[in-house]
C-alpha cells in the first residue's frame, strides 16, 4: 500500500459516509471511515494519521471543531482537514479550525474529487498511512 | 261712560298690546269724583260737594245737585274752604241737622237746610271731604245718616286712591303697569247705592246700582231682583250675610263680595258691598242702606296674579321627560279656571311645520265637546289666521267675535267647531317665544260672559313667556342630559379606565373601565383620593406626574405600578390637564392603558417567531446532509451505468435534488435575512463581468434561447462575488424560464458611471400587471399561471433584493407587452455597508 494516500472520512450520516468512501476508493485512494470525532480519534490512534481528513462539522458525541482541537493537542503534526459543512458560512467554519479547504453541502461528486486531489497535492508531506 | 275694558277698546278690532291708549290721568281721577257725587244723589242727599286731593296734591272740588233734569254739575274753584280745613285737620264728621237758613256759609251758598261732612281717609290721612246737602222740603240729616255718609266716604277714599294710583302709574313709562292702571281706572267710578226698608220691603237702587246688576235705569227692583241678580254660586252666602246684618246681635254691620250675573246684559261682575242696618228700640231693623262698588277688575287682577303664581310653580323645569307636557296641562287647566272658559296649548314640532296639541282644558262640557277636535291634533302651520300669529310671534285679542273677526277665525279648520252655534265669543292668543323663536301658542276662549280685554292679553303673554322659558329650559336640560349620556356611554365603551381627577387629587368621575379593573362599583371611587385607590406605594411613583398635571402640564408615561388592589401592572398613562374659566388648572383627565398583557403577548409572539425561524433554519441545515447523499449517489450511479435507458430516472433524481437544494438555500437565506437583520455580505474587489461570464456559461447549457452579454465601461467594484453570482443566477434563471423561447435573454453591464455599475437582465416575456408590484415580496412567483416548472418557493427575487440592498444598491423591474421585462440592478462600486432592510 505504499505511495497510496489514505483518506479518513469522518461523517455521521451513514449513507453519505459510505458513498464518499466508495467514490474516493474509486479514485484509487485508501479510505478509512469514522462516524464521529471519538471514533476518528480511536481510528487514528489505532492506525495512524491519514494523509487527509474529510471532517463533517456537525456530529453527535464529538463534532468537527472538538475533534480538530483534540487532534491538535494529541499530535504534533496532523493531516490537512477538508471540512464538509451545511453551515451558512462554510468559509468561517473552515477558518475557525484552520482547515485546508471546505465543501458546502450539498456538493457535487466532481467537486468532492477535485477538492480531495487538491488537498493531497498541496500536502505531499502529510503523514501517509503506515 | 267708558268704565269697562271691553267698552274702552273698539269692540270689532283686534287690539295688540301697545296699541291700546288710556285716557288722560286727571280725567280719570275727576271722573271718579263725579261718580262719588252721583252716587250720593240717589235719594240720600240733594247735593254733594267733594273736596279731594288730586294726584298733584292740590285740593280740587266737584259739586253736583239734583235738579229737574237730573244731576247738575256746579263749577267750583280749587282749594279747600277754611270751614272744611279744621274738619280735615280733626278728621271728624260734622253734622248740621237743620239750620233753617242759618249762618253756615255752605248752607247759604247752596240754599240748603242741612248738611253732613265726612272726611275720607286713605293710608291714615284725610284725602277728601264729602259734604252732603239736603234742601227743603226734605227733612234734614240726623245722626242716623252718618254711617251711610261714612260708608260713602270710605268707598270714595278707595276710588280716589285708586284713581290717584292710576294717575301716578300712568306717568310711569313701564308698559307692564298698564294692567294695574286699567284696573284702577275701572274701579274708580263704579259706586252704586241701595236703601232697603225691611219693614215694608221697599228697595231703592241708584241707577249705578242697577247697572251693577246688569239692569237698565228704568228697571224696577225688589228683594227678589237682588236674589236673582247674585251669581248662583255666591247666592247662599250673600243672603246669609244680608240676614246676619239685620240681626241686632251683629251690630248691623254688613260687608260682602259676590258676583252678579248681569240680569239683562249677561255680564258677570264682582261686587264689593258695604252697608249698615239700623234698628229701633225693640231691635227691629228699620233701615238697611249701603253702597256697592264694581271690583271685577280687581278680582280679575288677583285671579291673574294667582294664575301667574300657579303657572310659575307648575313650570319649574323638571328632570323627567314629559314633565313639561304635564306642567302645560296644569297651566291650561288653571287658565281655563281663572281666565275662562277654555284653554288650548300647542307646541310646534321640530321643523316648525305643525302645531302639536299638548293640552286642552275647558270649564264647561259644551265647550269641551266643541274643542274635541283640538285634542291630540296636529295642526299644519299654513297661511291662515293661526299660522300668521305663529309667524308674527305677536299676541292677538279678539274681544268680541264679530263680522270681521269671525271669517278670519273660520280660516283655521280646528277652530270651526267652536265657532259654530253658541260657541266662542271672545278669544285671546299668545305665542310661546324664546329668543325670537316661536315654540308654540296658548289660546284662551270664552263662550259668553265677559269679553277679554287688554289686561287678559298681557296676562296671557306673561304666562306664555313663562311657559316658553320653561319649555326651552327643559329642552336644553334634556339635550344636555342626552349629550352627557352619549359621552358617558362612549367613554364606557372604551375598554380602558378613564377618570377625572379634581384639583385635590380626588376622583370626580371614573369610567366603567375602573369597575372592571379594580372590581368595585364606580360610586365608591368618586370623592376618593388617588392614594387610597392605587395604594401608597403606587401613588409615590405617580406623584410627580399627578403634581405636574395639576400644575397644568400634560403627562404621558409608561410605568410599572404595584397597585394596592389589582396587582402589579404595566401601564401607559396620559394625564390631560383641565382648566377653569379663569385659566387655572382645575384637575385632569387620566387615560390609563394596561399594557401588561400586551407586552407579554408581544414577547411570546416574538419568541414563537424566533423559534420557528430557528427551527426552519435548523431543518434546512440538517436536510443538506441527506440531500448531499442523494445527489452524490445519483451522480455516482450515472458514472457506473453504461445503459443510457437506465440513466434517465437517475437524472430525474439528480434534477429533483438540485431543486430541493435551491429551495433549502432560499429558505436559509430568508431566515438569515429575518433573524440576522439581513443577508450578510463580504465585499471584496472583484469584476462583475467575470462573475456574469461564469453564470451565463452555466445557464446557457440548459437555456433553449441564446443568452447574450454586453459590456460597457469598467465593471469592477467592491462586492460579494458569491452573492452577486446568486443574484445573476436567479435573474437569469427567471429570464430563461419566463422569456420567449426564440428571443434571446440579454444581460448588460454598464460601468460608465464613476460610482456605480448598472446590471440589466432583459427577456421578451411579460410579468402580469397584478404581479408586478409584489414581485419582490416573499412567496411570490414571477408568473403564477401556469405554475413554473422549477417549483421554487417564490423567495428568489426576495433574496435577490435583500442581497442588492445589503450592497447598498437598488433593484427595479419594468414589464410590458411592447418592451418585455427588464430587471435593473444599480450597485454602488463601494457598497455602503448598510445592513439589509429585510424584515422590519
Amino acid at each position: 500500500m505504499t505511495g497510496e494516500a489514505s483518506v479518513l472520512v469522518v461523517e455521521d450520516d451513514d449513507d453519505l459516509r459510505q458513498l464518499i468512501a466508495e467514490v474516493l476508493a474509486g479514485e484509487g485512494l485508501s479510505v478509512r471511515t469514522a462516524s464521529d470525532g471519538h471514533e476518528a480519534l480511536a481510528e487514528i490512534a489505532e492506525r495512524g494519521m491519514p494523509g487527509l481528513i474529510l471532517l463533517d462539522n456537525r456530529m453527535p458525541r464529538m463534532n468537527g471543531p472538538e475533534f480538530a482541537r483534540a487532534i491538535e493537542q494529541q499530535y504534533p503534526a496532523r493531516a490537512p482537514l477538508l471540512v464538509l459543512t451545511a453551515a451558512a458560512d462554510p468559509r468561517a467554519v473552515a477558518a475557525q479550525i484552520n482547515a485546508f479547504d471546505w465543501l458546502a453541502k450539498p456538493f457535487e461528486i466532481e467537486q468532492l474529487i477535485a477538492a480531495v486531489h487538491r488537498a493531497l497535492a498541496a500536502n505531499p508531506g502529510a503523514p501517509a498511512a503506515s | 261712560m267708558p268704565t269697562r275694558v271691553e267698552d274702552a277698546a273698539p269692540p270689532s278690532s283686534h287690539v295688540a298690546a301697545a296699541e291700546l291708549t288710556a285716557p288722560a290721568p286727571l280725567d280719570e281721577w275727576r271722573r271718579s269724583l263725579e261718580g262719588i257725587t252721583r252716587a250720593a244723589l240717589g235719594g240720600f242727599a240733594d247735593g254733594c260737594l267733594v273736596h279731594a286731593l288730586d294726584p298733584d296734591q292740590v285740593w280740587r272740588c266737584e259739586c253736583a245737585f239734583a235738579g229737574e233734569a237730573g244731576a247738575e254739575r256746579l263749577a267750583r274753584p280749587a282749594g279747600l274752604p277754611a270751614s272744611l280745613g279744621e274738619l280735615v285737620a280733626a278728621a271728624r264728621p260734622r253734622l248740621v241737622e237743620d239750620a233753617d237758613g242759618a249762618h253756615d256759609p255752605l248752607l247759604r251758598e247752596f240754599n240748603a237746610r242741612s248738611l253732613v261732612t265726612v272726611p275720607a281717609r286713605a293710608e291714615g290721612r284725610v284725602v277728601a271731604a264729602l259734604t252732603f246737602f239736603r234742601r227743603a222740603p226734605r227733612p234734614g240729616f240726623q245722626r242716623g245718616d252718618l254711617p251711610l255718609a261714612e260708608a260713602l266716604a270710605a268707598t270714595a277714599a278707595i276710588a280716589l286712591r285708586n284713581a290717584a294710583l292710576y294717575a301716578r302709574e300712568r306717568r310711569a313709562p313701564a308698559l307692564q303697569e298698564a294692567e294695574a292702571r286699567l284696573r284702577l281706572a275701572v274701579e274708580a267710578a263704579d259706586i252704586g247705592t241701595w236703601d232697603y226698608d225691611p219693614r215694608s220691603g221697599v228697595l231703592v237702587w241708584s241707577d249705578r246700582e242697577k247697572a251693577l246688576f246688569g239692569l237698565s235705569r228704568a228697571a224696577g227692583v225688589d228683594h227678589d231682583t237682588f236674589l236673582r241678580g247674585v251669581h248662583p254660586d255666591d247666592r247662599e252666602r250673600a243672603v246669609e250675610k244680608v240676614e246676619r246684618a239685620q240681626d241686632p246681635a251683629s251690630g248691623g254691620k254688613y260687608s260682602d263680595e259676590f258676583r252678579t250675573v248681569g240680569l239683562d246684559d249677561g255680564i258677570e261682575r264682582w261686587i264689593s258691598a258695604q252697608g249698615r242696618c239700623f234698628f229701633d228700640e225693640h231691635g227691629v231693623p228699620t233701615r238697611f242702606i249701603g253702597t256697592d262698588v264694581d271690583v271685577t277688575e280687581r278680582r280679575l287682577a288677583s285671579q291673574r296674579m294667582a294664575l301667574l303664581a300657579e303657572a310659575s310653580r307648575a313650570l319649574v323645569p323638571g328632570r323627567e321627560r314629559g314633565s313639561v307636557e304635564r306642567a302645560l296641562g296644569v297651566v291650561a287647566h288653571r287658565v281655563a279656571e281663572r281666565l275662562g272658559d277654555a284653554c288650548w296649548v300647542a307646541l310646534l314640532d321640530a321643523d316648525g311645520a305643525s302645531l302639536l296639541s299638548t293640552a286642552v282644558e275647558a270649564r264647561h262640557t259644551t265647550l269641551s265637546t266643541q274643542l274635541a277636535a283640538l285634542r291630540g291634533a296636529r295642526v299644519p302651520v299654513q297661511d291662515d289666521w293661526l299660522g300668521r300669529v305663529v309667524r308674527d310671534r305677536r299676541p292677538r285679542l279678539v274681544p268680541i267675535l264679530d263680522a270681521r273677526s269671525e271669517p278670519e277665525l273660520q280660516q283655521v279648520e280646528v277652530f270651526r267647531p267652536m265657532l259654530a252655534g253658541a260657541g266662542l265669543t271672545s278669544l285671546v292668543l299668545a305665542p310661546l317665544v324664546v329668543a325670537g323663536r316661536a315654540l308654540g301658542v296658548i289660546v284662551c276662549v270664552r263662550a259668553g260672559g265677559r269679553a277679554y280685554g287688554h289686561s287678559d292679553l298681557l296676562v296671557l303673554q306673561d304666562l306664555a313667556d313663562r311657559c316658553a322659558l320653561a319649555i326651552a329650559e327643559t329642552r336644553s336640560f334634556h339635550r344636555a342630559e342626552r349629550v352627557h349620556q352619549q359621552i358617558e356611554s362612549i367613554i364606557d365603551a372604551v375598554p380602558f379606565p378613564i377618570s377625572y381627577i379634581d384639583a385635590s387629587g380626588r376622583y370626580a368621575y371614573v369610567s366603567r373601565g375602573y369597575e372592571l379593573w379594580f372590581e368595585r362599583p364606580r360610586t365608591q371611587f368618586v370623592g376618593e383620593h388617588m392614594r387610597e385607590t392605587v395604594g401608597a406605594e403606587a401613588y409615590e411613583k405617580l406623584r410627580p406626574m399627578v403634581e405636574g398635571a395639576l400644575r397644568g402640564e400634560r403627562q404621558q408615561f409608561e410605568i410599572t405600578l404595584p397597585y394596592a388592589r389589582g396587582g402589579t401592572r404595566e401601564v401607559d398613562a396620559t394625564y390631560l390637564p383641565q382648566f377653569d374659566e379663569s385659566g387655572r388648572p382645575s384637575g385632569f383627565v387620566a387615560v390609563i392603558l394596561d399594557v401588561s398583557e400586551h407586552k407579554a403577548l408581544v414577547e411570546s409572539l416574538r419568541r414563537a417567531l424566533r423559534f420557528s425561524d430557528e427551527f426552519v433554519g435548523m431543518l434546512g441545515h440538517d436536510l443538506r446532509t441527506p440531500l448531499t447523499a442523494i445527489s452524490l449517489t445519483s451522480a455516482y450511479l450515472l458514472r457506473q451505468l453504461a445503459d443510457h435507458w437506465a440513466a434517465k430516472p437517475v437524472l430525474r433524481i439528480q434534477g429533483s435534488a438540485r431543486r430541493m437544494a435551491r429551495m433549502i438555500e432560499q429558505v436559509l437565506d430568508f431566515t438569515r435575512a429575518r433573524l440576522g437583520g439581513g443577508i450578510p455580505v463580504r465585499p471584496v474587489p472583484m469584476d462583475l463581468a467575470a462573475v456574469a461570464d461564469e453564470i451565463i456559461v452555466e445557464v446557457r447549457s440548459r437555456a433553449p434561447q441564446p443568452v447574450t452579454l454586453e459590456l460597457a465601461g469598467d465593471t469592477h467594484g467592491q462586492w460579494d462575488p458569491d452573492r452577486l453570482g446568486q443574484v445573476l443566477s436567479n435573474l437569469l434563471s427567471n429570464a430563461v424560464e419566463h422569456g420567449h423561447k426564440e428571443m434571446p435573454v440579454r444581460v448588460e453591464l454598464r460601468g460608465t458611471e464613476p460610482d456605480s455599475v448598472l446590471l440589466t437582465v432583459w427577456n421578451a416575456g411579460v410579468i402580469p400587471e397584478s404581479v408586478l408590484p409584489v414581485v419582490f415580496d416573499r412567496f411570490q412567483r414571477g408568473d403564477a399561471d401556469p405554475p413554473p416548472r422549477s417549483g421554487g418557493l417564490g423567495l428568489g427575487l426576495y433574496i435577490v433584493r435583500q442581497i442588492v440592498l445589503a450592497h447598498g444598491g437598488t433593484i427595479e423591474v419594468r414589464s410590458s407587452e411592447a418592451e418585455g421585462t427588464r430587471f435593473s440592478v444599480l450597485l454602488p462600486r463601494v457598497s455602503s455597508a448598510r445592513p439589509a432592510i429585510g424584515e422590519h
